[in-house]
């Protein structure tokens, strides 16, 4: 136990009173809320750590009943990790730490003791722990200072909302005391990836993220051919490897975030058309990988017709089912296995999409089903392609999403006798699906990590594949802006 | 009073509707409930130590509102107020939840599997098996001990236990219902003894032991199993060391049993096909598409181990009682036959319907290995130089795929020279496989029940029928002081 109002060496007597006392005394029977609690008889932080999250998941509870949305299964809402601390869970907090003393709480102790300080409105005395327990180090070395940042970046992490002073004061304090040029890069990084790209949708705050990345960009760019290398590697972006400057490789960096995020200029050359779109995305991607355009021959699906999508069963049209995607229609074509979303979690998409859908109601949505995707159903059953679009289709109910439903027989030969494994052929869909072997929709059936992210491929009222990602609340602005762009070109004043 | 031990199937069915009772809000409501008792009577240095009795039963009450998760409470008591509060419980997290999973019709329809039979695993005898009378069966054990000067430890266990499944919705047991299937009533007992029998001095040592689902046959072989305890110790005294190194030995049926405990918890398919274990073969890159899933062929169909063993379990066989599982091949089955590994264990859910079958296959819970025709005289008559094994103990597992295992010898270990018994030996540390054991078989004698406790009160019955064996070049790598 560590107790944090009297130092380690302090009263044994009092351990053995506590000791001495009855069981049934010792008992706390919590009563939701904890009125009955008298918190600042606290003398641990991991009793203040528990009573202060259970503050937090009664706020949750509370949400529930109020909302009817419990966010651990599905995803939070935007700006989360900026939210601010609820009334009781900061009265929790300042409740629990009344008469604390936490310049005598152990160094290995900060890690619960600056949480709750922040949760408790006491920013202030966290920072100045922390500057007080640096302090006490030898920071001479990049590598020492750098190891200082993850401490402090560690407690950054723990505390909703963030606490961004302490990217103020880790900038402010460390920047210029990190003598390599590529440990500063890489500092910068680490400032970047916790307040949010300054490409990024949303940074946790604009101005701190531009900021930043200026000045990244200004280290990046004095460095050396062998430095850039050495970033690409420790930093994981191999396409920058290339990069002959370091003002080639903040644009690269700077053309993959606009890659990844659809920016205006990409809305704006689809309103000209698709074709200047998939131009624009092919400029962008040889920015990023230092090619010259011409010879950039494959970007994903992105630009190709989608094939017609075949079927053994279909389910759910409205009107007639075929072709599809439906020339004249912007389709949007889900890759995945909605049998199983009674184990599994298929809200991560199925929500995105229904919000798709009640937005864009012209928006023609088709699921991709196949057989072996359901492992239940019988093998070699006649009616296993009906099961397979039945339980899809109620699945879609259930979630209040339409969709009409595509489900294929995976069909199959066997290892020989005694093994008998199916080995499995591809579908129609599968095939067509692959341009050529250069993309695998297998993808979209295989995700077993407990969250299910379907694959989504959106296309042009003339079938041209326009954008293709995991349809999740992550990207479901990359599609919303989209689809509108489309929508507008269909309209009829436009 | 015997059956007053465990709840009946009217005791459960009772239950269950007062469950349904308490339930609010519609809904699937489950109810597992289990119980069981079990009696012992433990003695050392000839005095006994412990008799008890204990029962208790488990009831775990599982509600799927309508759109709600499926979510469930256990309790052991029986009160309508714990009950309600279990149900009460249970709803709250529904309600938490959600799944449009099961509970309304989700799964496509699938065939009605019919409980598999399986040979006698009820006891009136052992449910029925009184206190006295087990002391009487202590008395008895430690009596020639005593007689002869020498300390005998020992333990007795009888035990009954049941289970049902009932569930409001899903009435016809489906195999995608998984766990959520409404199961029959079960009730099974278990019965077992073990003594170990040491000198004063400390250096002899002999054990015997057996288990079945029916006291009678424990309790018509306590002497048999007393004396041969008491002969084991008295040949056991004062052991020699030897030279660790490889040996031929003769390993008695429960000798045998100790080493083949990881041989047949490995029968299992999807180890193999995922390339773990001592059944997997080779990786065929081309059935491979996705580098992250390696594509295992297995050993199935191949040979590998003596041609003589063979292993397998028959649920008629009334030696080889088991709870068989609810979809479960209903007839024999062999896993190793003639030396071939013929089949492994798969479940139905994730293998068994890929390979079209309608069964999961079960695994070695229970099992046979083949007889010889040799007795254990002819086996020493024809050793020139090795050990008798009693048995093992502590044994670990070291390595997956070979199965190599380590452990000791203990209670009785003798060198065999030119066709005798010699001398006790001390004990060893051995480190072996038994898949190379299999493989350097010289003889087989006739395969016996052997003892095979359960740990847990609701534990399952797990009979084995093993022969001795002899065989050459087993190694043993170090000398240990224990008796």
């Amino acid at each position: 136990m560590r107790m944090w109002k009297y130092s380690k060496s302090l009263p044994l007597a009092l351990s053995l009173m506590v000791l001495s006392a009855g069981t049934a005394s010792a008992q706390v029977a919590f009563e939701w809320p904890d009125t009955a609690v008298e918190l600042s008889s606290y003398s641990d932080l991991e009793r203040c750590r528990a009573a202060v999250d259970r503050a937090k998941y009664m706020e949750k509870v509370r949400e529930f009943h109020t909302t009817g949305t419990w966010y651990d299964t599905i995803p939070s809402p935007p700006r989360q990790e900026m939210a601010p601390v609820p009334p009781s869970v900061r009265e929790t907090a300042r409740k629990c730490l009344v008469g604390a003393t936490p310049e005598h709480v152990e160094v290995e102790d900060h890690r619960l003791l600056l949480p709750l300080l922040f949760e408790a409105g006491q920013g202030e005395r966290a920072i100045e722990l922390l500057r007080q327990r640096l302090a006490a180090f030898d920071l001479e070395s990049d590598s020492a200072v750098l190891a200082a940042t993850d401490t402090v970046l560690r407690v950054y992490h723990a505390v909703i909302p963030r606490p961004l002073e302490l990217i103020d004061w880790l900038e402010e304090t460390y920047a210029s005391r990190i003598e390599s040029r590529l440990e500063r890069a890489l500092f910068y990084r680490k400032l970047m990836g916790a307040v949010g790209g300054a490409f990024s949708d949303s940074p946790l705050d604009s101005a701190r993220s531009y900021a930043i990345a200026s000045r990244a960009f200004l280290v990046i760019d004095s460095l050396s051919e062998h430095e850039i290398k050495e970033l690409a590697r420790r930093s994981g972006a191999l396409f920058l490897e290339s990069a002959e400057s370091g003002a080639e490789v903040a644009q690269r960096m700077g053309a993959f975030a606009q890659f990844l995020r659809v920016d205006q200029t990409a809305l704006d050359s689809l309103r000209e058309g698709t074709t200047a779109f998939i131009r624009h995305r092919k400029r962008i991607i040889s920015r990023v990988l230092g090619q010259p355009p011409e010879t950039i021959d494959w970007i994903g699906p992105i630009g190709h017709r989608a094939p017609e999508i075949e079927a053994d069963v279909w389910l759910g049209c409205d009107g007639p089912c075929g072709p599809r995607p439906t020339p004249g229609r912007i389709s949007l074509i889900l890759i995945g296995d909605f049998t199983n979303c009674g184990r599994m979690n298929c809200l991560w998409s199925l929500i995105p999409l229904r919000r798709l859908q009640e937005r864009f109601p012209e928006l023609q949505t088709t699921v991709m089903a196949r057989t072996r995707s359901s492992h239940e159903v019988l093998e070699g059953e006649a009616e296993a392609v009906e099961w397979v679009a039945d339980l899809t289709r109620q699945t879609l109910d259930y979630y209040n999403v339409r969709a009409a439903i595509a489900a294929s027989t995976y069909s199959y030969w066997r290892l020989p006798d005694p093994d008998l494994r199916p080995i499995y052929r591809e579908t129609a869909n599968e095939v067509n699906y692959s341009f050529d072997g250069r993309w695998v929709l297998e993808d979209g059936w295989e995700v077993y990590d407990g969250l299910y992210q379907f694959t989504a491929v959106l296309t042009d009222s003339d079938g041209t594949i326009i954008y293709e990602n995991k349809l999740n609340a992550m990207n479901e602005a990359n599609f919303a802006k989209l689809i509108e762009v489309l929508l507008e070109r269909e309209a009829p004043n436009t | 009073m015997s059956e007053a031990r465990i709840l009946t199937e009217q005791d459960c069915r009772d239950i269950f509707e007062r469950v349904k009772a308490f339930a609010r809000g519609g809904g699937d409501t489950r109810v597992f409930i289990s119980s069981w008792w079990q009696g012992e009577l433990r003695w050392a240095r000839n005095r006994v130590s412990l008799s008890s009795d204990r029962r208790d039963v488990e009831i775990s009450v599982t509600r799927t509102l309508e759109r709600g998760g499926r979510r469930g409470v256990t309790t052991n008591q029986l009160d309508d107020h714990s009950l309600e509060a279990a149900v009460r419980a249970a709803e709250r997290m529904s309600k938490l939840d959600h799944s449009p999973g099961r509970g309304f019709g989700f799964e496509p329809p699938q065939q009605k599997y019919p409980m598999p039979d399986s040979a006698p695993v009820w006891s009136p005898a052992t449910v029925g098996a009184s206190t006295l009378e087990r002391g009487e069966v202590a008395r008895s054990m430690i009596a020639p001990a005593e007689t002869a000067g020498l300390y005998s430890a020992g333990y007795l266990e009888v035990r009954a236990a049941s289970r049902m499944v009932l569930n409001t919705e899903v009435t016809d047991p489906q195999p995608g219902d998984g766990e959520y299937t409404q199961s029959s009533y079960v009730r099974w007992t278990q019965a077992q003894c073990s003594t170990t029998v040491r000198d004063a001095s400390g250096t002899g040592s002999g054990w015997a032991g057996l288990s079945s689902y029916d006291w009678d046959r424990v309790h018509d072989e306590a002497g048999a199993l007393a004396e041969r305890a008491v002969q084991k110790c008295k040949a056991s005294r004062n052991p020699v060391a030897l030279e660790p190194g490889r040996y031929t030995v003769i390993l008695e049926p429960q000798a045998v049993a100790d080493l083949m405990a990881f041989f047949v918890a490995s029968l299992r398919r999807n180890s193999a096909e995922s390339g773990a274990g001592p059944w997997k073969l080779t990786i065929d890159d081309a059935l491979t598409t996705d580098p992250s899933k390696p594509f295992w062929h297995t050993k199935l169909g191949l040979k590998v181990v003596d041609e003589r063993i063979t292993i397998s379990h028959d649920p008629m066989d009334p030696w080889q009682s088991i709870i068989m599982p609810r979809f479960d091949e209903p007839g024999p089955v062999t896993w190793i036959e003639r030396g071939v590994l013929k089949n492994l264990y798969y479940p139905l859910l994730s293998t068994g319907l890929e390979l079209g079958r309608r069964h999961s296959l079960r695994g070695a819970v229970g099992y046979r290995i083949s007889s010889g025709d040799t007795s254990m005289e002819e086996m020493i008559r024809s050793t020139r130089r090795g050990l008798l094994v009693t048995r093992f103990s502590n044994l670990k597992l070291l390595d997956e795929d070979s199965l190599l295992t380590t452990g000791l010898t203990r209670d009785g270990l003798w060198l065999i020279e030119n066709g005798e018994i010699t001398k006790a030996v001390k004990n060893f540390r051995f480190t072996e496989s038994p898949l190379f054991v299999l493989n350097n078989v010289e003889q087989i004698g006739e395969a016996v029940p052997v003892f095979r406790p359960t740990k847990e009160e609701d534990g399952e019955l797990t009979p084995a029928i093993v022969p001795p064996i002899k065989a050459r070049d087993f190694s043993f790598t170090s000398l240990i002081d224990a008796v």
